[in-house]
């Protein structure tokens, strides 16, 4: 295999040439460690290589390894995590100036599990400042400049995992962590093209991150396959003192049946063509192993003014300190440099009447999806936004940006999985997107792993550049 | 006392008028939209942001001027929250720990 074929495969392909030695863990994290140092500036998808720890654990692993002891299918592959997970040897910034120089001197919880399975921590990776906080309208929102998707450094990489995003998509580690509270691990995945899973609320513990929602804060894999997701799910989900709201749950999987899945109604309205096109593909390739519903209509919301007047007051009250410093002047977007101001502004009675609108809406939402393995809709209504324009600016008039299930989905704290399926306008990635019931990820990842095993979208690799 | 100003700024001022507005929800990925033309921004908002120059008073006019901006979009939207015809049930209790059901 050439080092390009051995960058771009997925992490279970990696775990298999550890264990048959073909390949050792130390050479696998230096092989890493050049390609985040060769282009992770170029992609904006850096904040900090971790060589000395990388090399420490990757030495530790290949000890192991070679006395036969396994901790898993992660066990020596390197991994990257974005820059909102505490973790020992290097700074965690939150991708935003005033924090450039914060340290904690513990591993957060999803760090610890990882470090437990065998995996090699060798970066932590580019986020969109305070997790896109308060309000960014452009790419160049984070002090490591825009994150810039590997298909076409001319456009973003999403966000506000824009790190991960671009450096699995670059073959620049084994693997990545993500968060999301509105969108943060299904847009990047998409527009960077990999197998992003948004766990449910609860499933991983948030110890350690960054707080920006607290009822909607999560944590997950992003990857260079669907099976991927799953085996990094299995290694950093359960029950965490130090996070209340982890807990055990069992994973459930689909047995003696087809999969049942419905399409969102009107799921390509308002789409660029080619999403439309590709998405209408991936269907026909899920028709061949799913019973499919052809038009679901959700009930209605207002998700994205429940989803603002929750959001809001968390923020403020997470990012009080730093709002009521003057420091978000510090900060790269124009736009966050008031937004901070403006969640503050909010009241607090929106914020009681968001909660209680939420439980009516989400009881509304999981009754409505409950029938179905996984309800299936485009992740994006267009490709990556341009890099130096305003979002608003990007596609007028004719795209509305978000299909907008990312607010019910996240209100009611259900799973997704981003599945790359095919490319779009100026050779950009297109995906699909399945959301399934409470705690049905595996549900998810058997319909995904069964669509990638008809479709070879998830092996395609970008022409990297440096400059 | 800078909280205690805020509050003090807050409760002086009539809120404004329920009216229909798409939300702000400030969401860590922006939808693509179209901007909105030249609005008229609540007297409440613009009191809200002006004391935000508590905070920094580096702020510009402009920049106040947007904070206001976007007090007043999230206040409309809030009034999207608990619409009337549609309006939460005194019963109606708020998710005070959030769990997503088995």
């Amino acid at each position: 295999m050439t080092d390009d074929q051995i960058a771009f495969s997925d992490a279970l392909t990696l775990s298999g040439l550890l264990a048959k030695r073909k390949i050792s863990s130390v050479e696998l994290t230096n092989l890493y460690l050049a390609r985040l140092e060769k282009y992770g500036k170029t992609y904006g998808a850096v904040v900090t290589i971790m060589h000395e720890r990388a090399l420490r654990e990757a030495r530790a692993a290949d000890k192991e390894i070679a006395a036969g002891r396994s901790r898993g299918p992660l066990h020596g592959v390197p991994y990257g995590a974005k820059d909102l997970l505490a973790a020992v040897g290097a700074p965690t910034t939150w991708g935003a100036a005033p924090y450039r120089n914060q340290v904690f001197d513990y591993d957060g919880t999803v760090i610890r599990k990882l470090k437990d399975a065998g995996a090699v921590l060798c970066a932590k990776l580019a986020m969109v400042e305070l997790a896109g906080g308060f309000g960014y309208n452009d790419a160049d929102a984070s002090f490591t400049g825009p994150g810039r998707t590997p298909w076409n450094r001319k456009f973003w990489s999403g966000g506000s995992s824009s790190g991960p995003g671009a450096s699995v998509a670059a073959g620049l580690v084994g693997f990545a962590i993500g968060s999301e509270t509105n969108g943060s691990i299904m847009v990047p995945s998409a527009f960077c093209g990999v197998s992003g899973l948004r766990p449910t609320y609860g499933r991983v513990s948030r110890h350690g991150a960054m707080a920006l929602m607290w009822s909607s804060d999560k944590l997950g894999p992003m990857c260079r396959s669907a099976r991927d997701t799953e085996a990094v799910l299995k290694a950093i989900s359960g029950a965490d003192p130090n996070d209340k709201t982890a807990h055990d749950r069992p994973f459930s999987t689909i047995r003696g049946r087809r999969p049942r899945i419905a399409v969102v109604k009107n799921a390509t309205a308002k789409t660029q063509p080619a999403v439309a096109k590709n998405f209408e593909a991936s269907l026909a390739v899920l028709q061949q192993f799913c019973d499919v519903v052809p038009s679901l209509t959700l009930p209605k919301g207002p998700y994205g003014a429940v989803f603002g007047a929750i959001f809001n007051g968390d923020c403020a009250a997470a990012f009080r300190d730093l709002i009521e410093s003057g420091r978000a002047r510090e900060l790269q977007s124009v736009d966050d440099r008031i937004g901070g101001y403006q969640v503050y502004g909010s009241l607090a009675v929106d914020y009681v009447d968001g909660m209680r609108r939420r439980a009516i809406l989400n009881e509304q939402f999981v009754r409505a999806i409950e029938p179905y393995d996984a309800v299936v809709y485009p992740t994006l209504s267009t490709v990556a936004y341009p890099v130096g324009i305003p979002f608003d600016k990007a596609y007028p008039d004719k795209y509305s940006g978000e299909i907008e299930m990312g607010s019910p989905g996240n209100l009611a704290g259900l799973p997704s999985i981003n599945l790359p399926n095919g490319l779009g306008e100026n050779h950009l990635p297109t995906g699909l997107a399945l959301m399934g019931r409470p705690w049905g990820e595996l549900q998810l990842t058997q319909i995904a792993k069964a669509y990638q095993s008809r479709t070879r979208f998830h092996l395609e690799y970008p022409q990297l550049v440096v400059e | 006392m800078k909280r205690k100003h805020f509050i003090a700024a807050a409760a002086s001022v009539p809120l404004v008028a329920a009216a229909p507005a798409p939300p702000s929800p400030q969401p860590s990925v922006p939808s693509a939209k179209p901007s909105p033309p030249q609005k008229k921004v609540s007297a409440v908002a613009r009191d809200l942001a002006e004391r935000m120059r508590d905070f920094d008073p580096g702020l510009s006019d402009k920049q106040i001027e947007d904070i206001a901006s976007g007090i007043d979009d999230n206040l409309k939207a809030g009034r999207r929250v608990n619409p009337k015809g549609r309006a939460l049930k005194n019963s109606d209790e708020p998710v005070t720990t959030f769990e997503v059901p088995e």
